[in-house]
C-alpha cells in the first residue's frame, strides 16, 4: 500500500511539471509584461532594457527554470488589474470556492444516495421512473441556466434566499470580523449563528445548482450498483438467514454498493471546480471561478494563469487522494 | 444475449453472417459489414427513448438550418416599442430587452450553438484519432510521451481548460470551437488507443501484416473500422458535452459576440433582466437542455445497440 502511494506520488510529478510547462508557455505567449508595465507610450529602447532586466531575452529553458524557482517560492507574479500578488488574490478567493464545492459534494452525496437507494429498492416504481428521468434531465441541464431558474423562482418570485453575493454587506460590517476567508466554517466554529445562517442562505441556491449534475450521476450509480450487489450470494444468504429486508439493504448491501459511488464522487470534484466558474458567475460569488472570468475579460494574464495552475494542482491532488482512499475502502483492490 | 426473434423479412439468408452451416457465402466481403449496421439499426429501433431523442434532435437541427425561412423576424432587428414582452400572438416566445423576437433568435442561435458542437467534436475527434492511432499502433516511447501529454490535458477541469485556451486565442465563435475541440482530444485519443491495443494482435491483423500490407493500410483498413463502435458512441455523447461547453463559454461572454444570437449568450443577456422578465431566461435554456437530453438519450441507446454485451 505504502509503495503504491509512493509510486502514485512519483507518477504525479511529470503531470505536475507538464501543467507548469503549459502554464509557462501560455504565459510567455500571451503576456508581454513590458507594455503592461511601461504603458503604451514607452520607447523601444526602454522596452528592450526592461526585457533584459526581466530575463525575457534568456533562452526559453532558462526562463522556464526561473519560472519554476519562483513558483516554488509561491511567487505567481502580480495581477495587472489590482497590482496585488496573484497568490494573495487567489488565497482570498479560493476558500469561498472550496466551501461552495464541499457543500455541493455533501448535497449531491446525501440526495444522490437517498434517491438511488429508494429507486433500487423500489425498482420500476413510479418513484424510480420519475427520479431516473429527473437524473437524465439533471445531467443535460447547463448549470448556469439551472442557477438562473432557481433565482427566478426563489428570490424573484417567492422573495426568499438571495440573488447574489456571499453575505449581507450590512452584516459583514457590523457583526463579523473574519480571521480567515472560510466564512461558513469560521462562523460555525465561533458559533456566530447570525452570520452562519446568512452565509448558508447565500450558498444554498448556488450549491444546489452546482450539485445537480453530480447528484444525478450519484443517484444513477447508487441505483445500478445496489441492484448489482443485491443479486450476489452473500445477500441471498443474509435473506435466507431471515434478516429483515431493512437490515439486508442498509447493513449488508449498501456498504459494498457505495464503493463505486465513492469513485464517482471523487471524480466529480474536478467537474465541480470547473462548474464553480459558472455558478459563481451566475450568483456573483466572490470565489476563484468568478475571479478567473473577470481576469480573462480584463486580459489579466498572470491572474488567469495562476488560477488555472492552482486549480489543476488541486484537481490532481484530489484525484490522488481518491485513488488512495479507494484502495483503503475496498481491500479487494490490490496495488501491485 | 440475443433472444431476439429471427426477423423473417430481413432479406437474403446470408445476411445472418456467421451461420454455422454457411461456407462459401460467409466469405463474401461485404455481407457481414452490411448486416452489422443492419443489426445495430434493428436493435436501436427497439430502444424507444433513443429513437425519440434522434427524431427530436433531427427536428431541432432542421429548424435551425431552416432558420432563414422559419424565423418570423430578423433576429437582430431592434424594436423598442416591444421590449421584454411575454409570449403573444405576434411574438410566440416574447421579446428581449432590445425588442428582438426571441423565437427568431433561438432559431438563428441554434445554428451557432449546434455548429459549435459539431465542429468542436470534429476537431477533437480528428486530432484524437491521429494521436490515439499513432500511440496505440506505434507503442514504445512515442506512446508513452503522447499519453503523458494527454494526462496533462486531462489534469484540468474541462470548462477551466477551455477558458484557459480562450484566454490565449481570444474571444469569438470560431475560437470557442477550437478551445472545446482541444479539450476533447484526450478522451478520443484514449478510446482509439485502447481499441487499437485490443485489436492489434488479433489474427486478421497478423494475417494482413503477413500479407505485406503497409502500416497505414493496416491501420485505416483493418484496425480503425473495427474500433469504430466506441468512437461513434463517444462522439455522440461528446457532441452534447460540446454544446453544453459552448453555451457556457457564450454565457461567460467568451464565445459569440453581440449582437449575434447564440443560446448561451442569450442567457447571459437575459440574466440582467431576470427580475423584470424572468421568461426571457426560460427558452434558450430549455433549448440547450432539450438538445443535450436528446443527444444523451440517443448516445445511450446507440451504445446498447452497438455493443449488446454492455447492456447489463
Amino acid at each position: 500500500m505504502l509503495s503504491y502511494i509512493l509510486r502514485r506520488l512519483l507518477m504525479t510529478i511529470p503531470v505536475l511539471l507538464g501543467i507548469t510547462l503549459v502554464s509557462f508557455m501560455a504565459l510567455s505567449v500571451t503576456a508581454d509584461p513590458t507594455s503592461a508595465i511601461l504603458g503604451q507610450h514607452a520607447t523601444l529602447e526602454r522596452m528592450a532594457d526592461l526585457r533584459t532586466q526581466l530575463g525575457l531575452d534568456d533562452p526559453i529553458p532558462v526562463q522556464y527554470y526561473h519560472y519554476l524557482v519562483k513558483l516554488a517560492h509561491g511567487d505567481l507574479g502580480r495581477s495587472w488589474m489590482t497590482r496585488a500578488p496573484v497568490i494573495t488574490e487567489i488565497a482570498q478567493r479560493f476558500p469561498h470556492t472550496v466551501e461552495l464545492t464541499v457543500l455541493a459534494v455533501i448535497l449531491s452525496v446525501i440526495l444522490g444516495v437517498a434517491v438511488g437507494v429508494i429507486s433500487a429498492v423500489k425498482q420500476y416504481s413510479w418513484f424510480d421512473n420519475v427520479s431516473m428521468i429527473g437524473a437524465l434531465v439533471g445531467v443535460s441541464m447547463p448549470i448556469f441556466w439551472l442557477g438562473l431558474v432557481l433565482i427566478a423562482i426563489f428570490p424573484v418570485k417567492l422573495g426568499i434566499l438571495h440573488v447574489s453575493g456571499l453575505i449581507d454587506p450590512k452584516l459583514a460590517l457590523t457583526s463579523f470580523e473574519p480571521k480567515t476567508h472560510f466564512y461558513l466554517t469560521e462562523s460555525l466554529v465561533t458559533a456566530n449563528w447570525e452570520v452562519f445562517r446568512n452565509v448558508l442562505g447565500h450558498l444554498v441556491l448556488p450549491s444546489f445548482a452546482l450539485a445537480a449534475a453530480s447528484t444525478a450521476l450519484v443517484a444513477r450509480m447508487t441505483r445500478s450498483s445496489l441492484l448489482e450487489v443485491v443479486n450476489q450470494d452473500y445477500i441471498r444468504t443474509a435473506r435466507a438467514k431471515g434478516l429483515s429486508e431493512r437490515l439486508v439493504v442498509y447493513k449488508h448491501a449498501l456498504k459494498n454498493a457505495l464503493i463505486p459511488v465513492f469513485t464517482v464522487v471523487g471524480l466529480q470534484f474536478g467537474a465541480l471546480l470547473g462548474g464553480a466558474v459558472l455558478t459563481e458567475t451566475t450568483f456573483s460569488l466572490p470565489g476563484v471561478g468568478k475571479l478567473a472570468v473577470d481576469a480573462i475579460l480584463n486580459g489579466d494574464m498572470p491572474l488567469v494563469n495562476g488560477i488555472v495552475l492552482l486549480v489543476a494542482l488541486a484537481f490532481v491532488l484530489v484525484n490522488l487522494l481518491v485513488d488512495v482512499l479507494y484502495g483503503w475502502l475496498d481491500p479487494r483492490i490490490h496495488y501491485s | 444475449m440475443s433472444s431476439e426473434p429471427i426477423p423473417a423479412p430481413a432479406g437474403a439468408p446470408l445476411g445472418s453472417g456467421a451461420a454455422p452451416g454457411s461456407t462459401v457465402p460467409a466469405l463474401v466481403a461485404e455481407a457481414p459489414e452490411e448486416s452489422l449496421w443492419g443489426q445495430v439499426w434493428k436493435r436501436l429501433r427497439r430502444h424507444r427513448l433513443a429513437v425519440a431523442g434522434l427524431v427530436v434532435f433531427v427536428l431541432l437541427v432542421t429548424a435551425s438550418v431552416a432558420a432563414p425561412v422559419l424565423a418570423p423576424y430578423n433576429p437582430d432587428a431592434n424594436d423598442y416599442t416591444v421590449q421584454l414582452q411575454g409570449p403573444s400572438r405576434a411574438h410566440w416566445l416574447g421579446t428581449d430587452d432590445f425588442g428582438r423576437d426571441i423565437l427568431s433568435r433561438i432559431l438563428w442561435g441554434g445554428r451557432r450553438s449546434l455548429s459549435v458542437g459539431v465542429v468542436a467534436v470534429a476537431i477533437g475527434l480528428g486530432l484524437g484519432l491521429v494521436v490515439g492511432a499513432v500511440s496505440g499502433y506505434a507503442g514504445g516511447w512515442l506512446d508513452n510521451l503522447l499519453m503523458r501529454i494527454m494526462d496533462i490535458l486531462l489534469a484540468f477541469p474541462s470548462v477551466l481548460l477551455a477558458i484557459a485556451v480562450m484566454s490565449i486565442l481570444g474571444r469569438g465563435l470560431g475560437k470557442a470551437m477550437i478551445a472545446i475541440g482541444i479539450v476533447a482530444i484526450p478522451h478520443y485519443a484514449r478510446i482509439v488507443r485502447a481499441s487499437i491495443l485490443s485489436i492489434r494482435e488479433s489474427d486478421y491483423v497478423v494475417a494482413a501484416r503477413a500479407g505485406g500490407a503497409s502500416h497505414f493500410r493496416i491501420l485505416t483498413r483493418h484496425i480503425l473500422p473495427n474500433a469504430m463502435a466506441p468512437i461513434i458512441v463517444r462522439a455522440t455523447l461528446g457532441t452534447s458535452e460540446a454544446i453544453l461547453e459552448a453555451a457556457a463559454l457564450g454565457f461567460l461572454g467568451l464565445g459569440v459576440q453581440p449582437p449575434d444570437a447564440e443560446w448561451g449568450a442569450m442567457l447571459a443577456r437575459a440574466q440582467e433582466y431576470i427580475r423584470v422578465a424572468p421568461h426571457v431566461t426560460a427558452f434558450p435554456g430549455l433549448m440547450i437542455t432539450l438538445t443535450v437530453l436528446c443527444l444523451n438519450l440517443f448516445g445511450d441507446g446507440l451504445r446498447d445497440a452497438l455493443d449488446p454485451r454492455l447492456k447489463a
